[in-house]
């Protein structure tokens, strides 16, 4: 039924590409935030980062991902706070600083809801705040949302889309 | 130390001695001058007698002049003017008797005086009479008698001045002694007297001094004390200071760590009820087969415990949240306030039949927000506590007790024991299990930290099945 697919729904070409930046360092997290993906279908193209120095690598191709096309950045990020060596926030900001990737969608997925952090994370440009719910079941629904609006709803950025640019 | 009235006393006596001693001065020196003055009467006095004598005599002598020209000329004019001679003497030698008649010796000599005229003028008049009637008058002028008796006078006369005249020396001496007297008095006197005045005066000038010196030092040592105290004060200040900087560094320190540490709590201790609580979830998921009725049951319970534990975290950190969060003061209408609460209760659960009588309550000011989660909680309590009654019933009132409006939320419910009043406020303190009554146990403790973070007070009274009363104050 193409003629009810709306206008800025991306065509399945496009979504295979689309890529999930998740930034997460507990392992029972990152499992779990991978298969509620599963189960919405969204985990393809799903990088995983276990610490902010990594995130910032895959980003802008240095250490591990020396040589990585950074014109291929992925349609959303999704930010723990409480991370080893560079913590949440100080990846938002570098983020935010650089040409390249001071307009990617950023989404802060942490368990912390204290008003100082929600504050600075927007401060510092994030474009949505999750708090993890403990009860699972809310947690798959939270993705599932996560994965229509940023990955299917939302238009990103052009640079994100790479070469068309 | 000088007080005003003994210091008017000293002033008293400093003006009473110098006019005492110059009244004493002025006396003696009155008493010296009249002295003065009466020796100086008497010189005057002994020539006024010399010269009533002197008078009194050449009067005395004119009278044979005029008795021997009657003799000689016959003519009566002299027996005339001897005749007023006579009374002339009578009168003068009664002055002089008037002059002298406080001098008994001189007033005797002027009566042997008078004698001797009156011989004479016997004689005198018998001579002349002798004449007139042209008898022998000359035997008798030859004989000269009156001659005699007019010498005895002259004699008298003589003494009598000459007595006057060493009158008149030792008087004039006497004067002049007197001057001199009440020339060295003055002197002596006022060199006496200006000594004991000046050193009076000096001596009450001293003792003033002495005094004023006491009470100065006395006032320097006050003074002095004074300073040391308030500089005692001052350190005790800075110290004071010191310490409370040190203790709000100490408290700050403190909150940061709190701070810290809820954070670490709302994240690390959420992070493994997650996992937990998706691992078992993961389990009952996919391996649904494998597991008996007991197994997912047992998965269930470890679902809704780490659940539940989330729960006690959330309420855990709102609770510190809270107590941490600034206070913003305005004005609350505390009726507006518990109307909309209660609406949003009942709009949870409207199935729930409930008699509420909320009734209008004085406005506060306050933070709005904590006093809302403060009567959020404890209408929720009476709602939650309530809903076994079949007729509940839920009041919110304001009476007024000692100055302080005193808020009253009234429930039917389960109500409490008295027994365990002291665990009713307390962080985790339940007097109902979760069967029986949901919650956390930190609802009301949540709302002690507000009531007492508005200076106000809380507390309640409850009976077991007949429901429960909260009261509370704000400041």
């Amino acid at each position: 039924m193409p003629g009810l697919v709306c206008r800025s729904l991306k065509t399945v070409a496009e979504l295979e590409k689309t890529m999930i930046l998740l930034v997460e360092d507990n392992p029972d997290h990152e499992l779990l935030t991978v298969r509620a993906m599963k189960k919405n279908g969204i985990a393809e193209g799903l990088v995983v980062a276990r610490d902010g120095a990594e995130a910032l690598d895959y980003l802008f191709g240095t250490g591990s991902y020396e040589g990585r096309d950074t014109k291929e950045q992925p349609q959303v990020i999704l930010l723990d706070l409480q991370l080893p060596k560079i913590g949440g926030l100080e990846v938002l900001k570098r983020l935010r600083a650089d040409e390249r990737t001071k307009l990617l969608p950023v989404v802060i997925l942490t368990s912390s809801d204290e008003e100082s952090d929600l504050l600075e994370g927007y401060a510092l440009g994030s474009n949505s705040y999750i708090r993890k719910p403990v009860e699972f079941e809310h947690f798959i629904e939270a993705t599932r949302q996560l994965g229509l609006y940023w990955l299917v709803l939302n238009e990103a950025p052009p640079l994100s889309r790479g070469k068309e640019v | 130390m000088l007080d005003p009235t003994s210091f008017r006393r000293l002033l008293n006596r400093a003006l009473f001695f110098p006019v005492l001693l110059l009244l004493t001065l002025a006396a003696i020196l009155f008493y010296q001058i009249g002295d003065l003055l009466d020796a100086a009467y008497w010189v005057e006095h002994t020539d006024v007698v010399i010269t009533q004598a002197r008078v009194t005599r050449r009067v005395a002598e004119t009278m044979p002049g005029y008795q021997r020209l009657f003799f000689l000329t016959g003519d009566p004019q002299y027996r005339e003017k001897f005749n007023l001679a006579r009374s002339e003497f009578s009168k003068q030698i009664q002055k002089l008797k008037d002059d002298v008649k406080d001098n008994k010796g001189q007033k005797q000599s002027v009566v042997a005086w008078e004698n001797e005229f009156h011989r004479y003028l016997e004689i005198a008049e018998s001579e002349m009479a002798a004449f007139v009637e042209g008898k022998d008058y000359l035997t008798w002028v030859r004989r000269g008698e009156d001659e005699q008796a007019m010498e005895a006078l002259r004699s008298h006369a003589e003494r009598f001045v000459a007595t006057e005249a060493g009158y008149s020396t030792t008087r004039s001496a006497k004067a002049r002694h007197s001057g001199q007297a009440v020339r060295l008095s003055v002197l002596v006197l006022a060199l006496i007297f200006g000594t004991i005045l000046g050193f009076a005066i000096r001596k009450q000038l001293l003792d003033l001094g002495q005094t004023y010196v006491v009470a100065l030092k006395e006032v320097q040592t006050q003074s002095q004390e004074i300073e040391q105290q308030s500089k005692h004060i001052r350190e005790l200040n800075t110290g004071l200071e010191e310490r409370i900087r040190q203790r709000t560094t100490e408290l700050e320190a403190s909150n940061r760590e709190l701070e810290a540490f809820s954070y670490s709590v709302s994240h690390d201790l959420r992070a493994p009820l997650r996992s937990i609580d998706g691992m078992s979830l993961a389990l009952l998921e996919d391996y649904e087969a494998a597991l008996d009725d007991d197994g997912k049951k047992f998965l269930q319970r470890l679902r809704a415990n780490s659940q539940q534990m989330a729960t006690l975290i959330d309420s855990l950190l709102e609770l510190s949240r809270l107590t941490r969060a600034e206070m913003r003061r305005e004005p609350v209408n505390m009726t507006a306030l518990a109307d909309e609460i209660v609406a949003e209760i009942q709009a949870r659960q409207p199935e729930r039949k409930v008699a509420l009588d909320m009734q209008e309550v004085p406005d506060t000011v306050g933070d709005k927000r904590l006093l809302r989660v403060a009567l959020e909680n404890l209408l929720s309590n009476a709602w939650k506590y309530t809903a076994k009654q079949p007729e509940a019933q839920i009041v919110f009132s304001a009476s007024e007790q000692e100055g302080k409006t005193v808020y009253a939320v009234k429930d039917n419910g389960a109500g409490f024991d008295m027994a365990f009043y002291n665990k009713l406020f307390g962080a985790f303190q339940r007097l109902h299990s979760v069967n029986e009554f949901e919650g956390t146990g930190i609802g009301l403790a949540t709302v002690q930290r507000i009531i007492r973070r508005h200076g106000g007070q809380i507390w309640a009274e409850g009976e077991p099945g007949k429901g429960a009363t909260f009261f509370f104050t704000l400041s």
